[in-house]
């Protein structure tokens, strides 16, 4: 960043603000942060209105000295034009930070300081002024050069996806996974996640590059205007009328396009979430795609069913990552897995909300088990439980957290209340719980009848029985063979490359 | 150095922002301070004219801009489209002519805005087009007439004059035809699909929205696409570029196909006008202003006669075979063609 590029520098801090000037040069287009700290006298600063007893206006001006039209960040008043009051406090630490876009044909910023109370003066302490490239010219601007320079025919993924941004502190989905697993292979990934990205997390990496949604016409309109000729547009569960139009236009770009369904958004918004879904939108997103993969066989079936052409819908369930196939080894023995049985301790992992998670089956159950201790980690429990003493809530924890306190655990549950939604669900933490060795008692729901080490329930009498049972079961090393066997195949990478095989292989 | 005012809701990519765009680019020497209220994502749509300033105020926000550009800037005149209640704002100091512009074709929308607007503090009131104007005199009092003045819309010539022969989208063997416009009353997006349902297979439906946050509208009209078995004939594109759009008119021209309009009613016709002087086949329904323009390949068809629509289009734009451009079908084929589909 520049800093204090003044062009007359003959005012002396502090100053008493009475109607002085500041003049500095500006480069249009990117933009100027102005940081003010000023005081007021013991005797003035508990007066009701020392708020607004001074200001700033901020005037642009071209390379003759006309005057630039307003900016719109800032207030304006009639008279004046924009400004902004100071802040200030006895002490001086009160600041005010404005930041502001430099118009184009800017070349300079007058600022005018001015008295608004005369009854109440006010002393300028500090000013800094600094510039810095305006965050949304950024990543299309970094776009532009790279792809400048890259060679069209290398690959290029567009991920248009409900997940969060990249980087995340405590939220990598399948995504999110995705773009770090095709980045690694040598792609470039423009990510679109569903809140968009921190501006100073925009570049992650030298491959990812993260935009708000609102960008995505824009870069469709940047990659194909440089001819790239090897890009996938991947609309992952995310099928609002941006990317139904994205799918369409990919299409007649010669891209190839993604439709993977993740969850059951349709349920999603009866429960109250997902208001931008519309199951018309996702038949046309399924419909027009040239692959469409779901992560459960429930939803690989409503795919099909949405498709009014009866189409092909591939399943490639979700998976675990190598880190944690790491982080867990140490579990996947067979000592380990044979102490498991003598545990009295039932694990979960996850949210805790009422709207899937069965706390009538786990509390009845926790009740007639008085000797088994329930150990819950997450958040969202609804108020006021009353649960028995055998019910513990640990909060939230990190995954080596988690992998410490589950090595007391004999078996890992996914009681989910059975719904479209769960049914839909493929969840990853059945991948964590054998990832560290640990039997799973689970409602049915993705590919847990597909999974060693697994007890599904139908009824919610079966439930208890069925932990109990996979407390009392001896595994053996053939157990742990296949156990390693099964991981081996969901690692993330695997996942990655099922997809990208399905996606090279249309013509 | 002249400075002029425009003042409008929406900063989108379409309509009126190109109305601004192209007056702006015919007239270097003059600066274009344009201010809109709401952000729609037309913005960076004039980036490239160096005389165009734009700012969005946010509707808490315009008052006070209004008032305080107008008393700092000698405006030689200030154009105000449907915002009417910024008027009162304007500043008088400099006397600057405040003009009003209507936009819309139809008769109750301008008298709906001639019912916000304060004729006596107006110098003039533009219209786009002589169909316009008849249609505002008629609403006006008979002291205020003589303040109408028809202003067409400008077409940007260096856009027109572009003749690309790579450009980047893809039809393989179909014939696409080309319609732009909104989901609203007067575009008419409906009788669009019913031409091309009406049409053999090979021509594909290219619609351009100009669209924002409209998730159920969209969805709606995605359900009309499935009644007619539209869904793999039809390419909806969401808020092209100027250079998106440029390559859109010559790819559909190069694999000869058309463009088409079916609005009800039109001010000016903005989109017939460009794809006709591009020298795409157009076919549009005879509304509002499209007579008043003089490119031979406007077809004008009676408002609401898909069969004539599609008769034409099938004239205009045949079916090309893939490897020798020539047409597909013989004209005894497409009479034969029409008699089965359209009458059973």
């Amino acid at each position: 960043m520049q800093t204090n590029n003044f062009v007359n520098n003959d005012l002396e801090l502090p100053f008493e603000i009475k109607a002085q000037e500041l003049l500095f040069f500006v480069e249009e287009s990117r933009d100027v942060n102005i940081v003010l700290r000023a005081s007021v006298d013991e005797a003035h600063s508990h007066k009701a209105d020392i708020g607004k007893a001074a200001l700033v206006v901020l005037i642009f001006l071209d390379k003759d000295e006309h005057v630039i039209l307003p900016s719109t960040e800032l207030p304006i008043s009639p008279n004046l034009g924009t400004y902004r009051y100071l802040n200030v406090s006895e002490d001086g630490s009160a600041e005010t930070s404005i930041t502001v876009r430099i118009p184009k044909n800017a070349t300079k910023l007058k600022i005018q300081f001015r008295s608004w109370r005369a009854e109440i003066p006010v002393r300028l302490l500090d000013i800094s002024i600094a510039q810095q490239n305006h965050e949304s010219a950024t990543p299309i601007k970094l776009l532009e050069n790279l792809l400048s320079k890259r060679n069209p025919s290398r690959p290029i993924f567009i991920i248009y996806t409900t997940a969060p941004q990249m980087g995340h502190p405590s939220i990598t989905l399948r995504s999110n996974r995705f773009a770090l697993g095709l980045a690694k292979q040598g792609a470039l990934v423009l990510f679109f996640p569903f809140g968009g990205a921190n501006q100073n997390n925009m570049q992650y990496g030298d491959d990812i590059i993260q935009f708000q949604r609102t960008y995505l016409t824009e870069v469709l309109d940047v990659v194909s205007a440089a001819r790239m000729n090897n890009v996938t547009f991947i609309c992952s569960a995310f099928s609002d009328h941006q990317a139904v139009c994205a799918i369409d236009y990919a299409r007649i770009c010669g891209w190839k396009t993604v439709y993977e369904c993740r969850d059951d958004m349709e349920e999603f918004r009866r429960s109250g979430y997902a208001k931008w879904h519309y199951p018309r939108l996702e038949m046309r997103a399924v419909d027009m795609a040239s692959t469409v993969t779901a992560v459960s066989p429930r939803l690989q079936q409503k795919m099909r069913e949405l498709s009014k052409r009866k189409r092909i819908v591939h399943l490639i369930p979700n998976g675990v990552s190598d880190d944690f196939l790491a982080k867990s080894k140490h579990a996947r023995h067979l000592s380990v897995l044979s102490s498991r049985s003598k545990m009295k301790v039932v694990g979960y992992i996850g949210h805790l909300t009422s709207s899937w998670f069965d706390w009538p089956l786990v509390i009845r159950a926790a009740a007639a088990a008085p000797d088994l201790e329930f150990q819950l980690i997450g958040f969202g429990e609804p108020k006021n439980l009353e649960l028995p003493e055998n019910v513990k809530l640990l909060g939230p924890k990190t995954h080596d957290e988690f992998i410490s306190i589950s090595k007391d655990w004999g078996v890992g549950i996914i009681p989910f209340i059975p719904s479209k939604l769960t049914y839909g669900v493929d969840p990853n933490k059945l991948y964590e719980y054998l990832a560290l060795a640990l039997p799973v008692v689970s409602a049915p729901m993705g590919g847990v009848t597909e999974s060693p080490m697994t007890e599904v329930y139908y009824n919610t009498t079966d439930f208890l029985p069925l932990l109990q049972k996979s407390l009392e079961t001896h595994y053996s090393a053939r157990d742990l063979e296949v156990l390693e066997a099964y991981l081996e195949s969901c690692r993330w990478p695997n996942r990655i490359s099922a997809a990208t095989q399905l996606i090279e292989a249309v013509q | 150095m002249t400075r002029i005012l425009s003042v409008y809701r929406n900063c989108s990519r379409g309509g009126m922002a190109t109305v601004y765009y192209n007056r702006a680019k015919a007239a270097p020497e003059e600066t274009h301070d344009l201010v809109f209220i709401e952000d729609k994502g037309g913005i960076a749509l004039f980036d490239d004219l160096p005389n165009v300033n734009v700012r969005i105020t946010g509707s808490d926000r315009g008052a006070s801009y209004i008032k305080y550009v107008t008393k700092e800037f000698v405006y030689s005149e200030i154009r105000i489209t449907t915002c009417s209640d910024m008027i009162e704002y304007i500043h008088p100091i400099h006397n600057p002519k405040i003009l009003y512009e209507f936009h819309t074709p139809f008769r109750d929308q301008m008298k709906k805005e001639l019912g916000k607007i304060n004729l006596n503090l107006l110098h003039g009131l533009l219209v786009p087009s002589k169909n316009s104007a008849i249609i505002l005199r008629e609403l006006l009092p008979s002291t205020e007439v003589q303040k109408v003045q028809v202003r067409p819309n400008l077409l940007d010539p260096n856009f027109l004059n572009a003749n690309l022969m790579d450009n980047r989208f893809k039809w393989g063997d179909r014939t696409p035809i080309l319609w732009i416009g909104r989901f609203d009353n007067q575009k008419n997006a409906n009788d669009f699909l019913r031409i091309i349902s009406g049409l053999p297979d090979k021509y594909h439906g290219v619609m351009v929205l100009s669209l924002n946050d409209q998730g159920e509208i969209f969805s709606d009209f995605v359900g009309d696409v499935y009644s007619y078995n539209l869904e793999n004939r039809l390419s909806i594109l969401l808020n092209m570029s100027k250079s998106q759009m440029l390559d859109l008119y010559s790819s559909v021209k190069q694999r000869g196909g058309a463009f088409c309009s079916t609005s009800v009613d039109e001010s000016f016709g903005y989109t017939v006008a460009e794809a006709a002087a591009f020298r795409l086949p157009t076919i549009a329904f005879d509304v509002g202003a499209l007579r008043e323009h003089e490119y031979s390949d406007i077809h004008l068809i009676p408002v609401g006669d898909n069969v004539a629509a599609i008769r034409k289009i099938l004239e205009l734009a045949p079916i090309q075979e893939p490897s020798n451009g020539s047409p597909l079908f013989s004209l005894r084929t497409i009479a034969h063609f029409l008699k089965n589909r359209v009458h059973g």
